[in-house]
């Protein structure tokens, strides 16, 4: 196979194991909590909170 | 009887509770500068000794992976500086401090003795998944630490480093009761039987395995250099815009500077599986946009995919210097999260693309993509408080240093005239007359 053809499987998990949607389940967790975090620390850092976390 | 999904967990718990030791003398600094009576110039020479070890360390730990096996490498790494941190707790001498948390910070060698683990499990189509996920919640560990430690602990570093050094005595021993080194003996023995000299040599001289550590210096290297850099960048280049939001007194503007700062760790760690995911996708749907690069390799959607991520690094380094240089605190740091993802875009990018292309080597050439690209680590920081404004270095290494990687990396993998399969030395100059492996240079 040539790198610039596609290989039959959709974005779906078909032709994964199980793990793989697991897997993606888990990214997509991850990202969200990068957001989340980000979200939060500008919250507290532009409200001039950020020391009172302890 | 073991799974893949078993060994995947096995390998990222490792390597998360490694990085969380790498990055715990920095989270006490501190409190032992405070304890010992350091200098400022001691404080500084304690938190660039985290990097010290880890090129040549990586490039050591790759080749044992692949020559005893990962399971072995990663429990020994584990036991040795658990041990060491379980020391380190006790000592009343600085020097012995010093040298005793050098060693721990050694940890972080482990990197690439995981992502050889995992490549030794999973299936090409993948990897990038695979070995995202491994990486990206591993390296969460330094964010986490920064956060955790010290509400955890306060200033008691001895009782951080003595729980730290436990759990990591624990996850060795589970690591050398469960861990296997490959899906199937075959696998680990090709490995195991390709660990010589003349294998690293041939792997070191590849000019595809340059320019992919040239592209985890860009990306990896970069972020720990933002990781010790930002903090001093925020405090010092926005003082004054820190203050008016009611910050006041060195703690305070510390505190609310770390806090920016660790907008970029937990992107760039965070946002990393999703770059492996996307490499997975592009190789799937055979996407190939750059006319500049090569689309007829097994491998090439992944090689497109990272100059995304490449060029989206370069770009937002220049946007930093010039919003910096405006005075946009609040516009500062919302691009600088999207610096992180493009970080762990290309920090995804690259180990997506390692094992596929050194599938019989993935230790060695992990060790050396991994390893010496970290020196980038203790390079730039030199660059961004060299240069006359303290907001202008990130254009300056955008400039001086990744448009020639860049350049280098596309002169590579590039259509027609690329030298993706070629290097200093023929493949029979290094490793003799054996046939070569299809779809890659291993």
């Amino acid at each position: 196979m040539s790198g610039g053809e596609p290989t039959p499987d959709e974005d779906d998990g078909r032709g994964h194991d199980d793990w793989y949607r697991w897997g993606r389940a888990v990214l997509y967790a991850e990202m969200a909590l990068a957001v989340l975090v980000t979200v939060f620390s500008l919250y507290l850092a532009f409200t001039g909170r950020a020391g009172l976390l302890t | 009887m073991t799974s893949k999904v078993e060994q995947l967990c096995l390998a990222t718990l490792g390597f998360f509770w490694a990085f969380l030791m790498w990055f715990s003398t920095a989270a006490f600094s501190p409190s032992i500068g405070v304890a010992f009576g350091l200098t400022t110039g001691e404080l500084a020479l304690l938190a660039s000794s985290a990097l010290w070890l880890a090129p040549p360390g990586r490039v050591l730990a790759g080749w044992a992976a692949d020559r005893v096996g990962a399971h072995t490498t990663f429990t020994v790494i584990l036991a040795v500086t658990g041990l060491v941190s379980i020391v380190s707790s006790f000592v009343t001498s600085y020097e012995v401090l010093f040298v005793a948390r050098l060693v721990v910070a050694s940890a972080g060698i482990s990197f690439v003795v995981g992502i050889q683990h995992v490549a030794q499990w999973f299936d090409e189509h993948e990897m990038g998944t695979a070995e995202g996920l491994y990486a990206g919640t591993g390296n969460v560990g330094a964010g986490v630490g920064a956060l955790v430690l010290p509400r955890l602990y306060g200033v008691n570093f001895g009782d951080a480093f003595l729980h730290l050094g436990v759990g990591a005595l624990l996850i060795a021993g589970l690591y050398w009761w469960r861990g296997v080194p490959a899906k199937d003996a075959a696998s680990a023995e090709v490995a195991r039987s390709n660990a010589s000299l003349k294998d690293t040599l041939f792997v070191w001289t590849r000019y595809s395995a340059i320019a992919l550590m040239l592209a985890y210096a860009m990306s990896f290297g970069l972020e720990t250099a933002m990781n010790s850099w930002l903090p001093s960048y925020y405090a010092t280049g926005f003082a004054n815009e820190i203050g008016d939001l009611g910050f006041e007194g060195v703690a305070a503007v510390q505190t609310a500077a770390g806090t920016f700062a660790a907008v970029q760790s937990f992107n760039a760690s965070l946002w990393r599986p999703f770059s492996g995911y996307m490499s997975d996708l592009w190789q799937r749907k055979g996407w190939t946009p750059y006319p500049v690069l090569a689309d007829d390799r097994p491998y090439s959607p992944r090689v497109h995919w990272l100059l995304t991520a490449l060029v989206c690094i370069t770009v937002l380094m220049v946007a930093l210097t010039v919003v910096g240089m405006l005075g946009l605190l609040p516009a500062s740091v919302v691009v600088l999260a999207a610096f992180g993802v493009a970080v762990s875009f290309g920090t995804g990018g690259v180990f997506a693309i390692v094992p596929v292309l050194f599938p019989d080597r993935p230790g060695t050439a992990s060790g050396f993509i991994g390893g010496i690209s970290t020196t980038g680590g203790i390079v730039y920081p030199v660059v961004f408080g060299g240069v006359g404004s303290i907001h202008a270095g990130y254009a300056v290494v955008a400039i001086a240093f990744f448009l020639p990687i860049i350049a280098f990396y596309v002169r590579v993998m590039g259509r027609g005239g690329g030298v993706a399969e070629g290097g200093i030395g023929s493949r029979e100059r290094w490793l003799g007359e054996e046939p070569a492996v299809a779809g890659g240079d291993d």
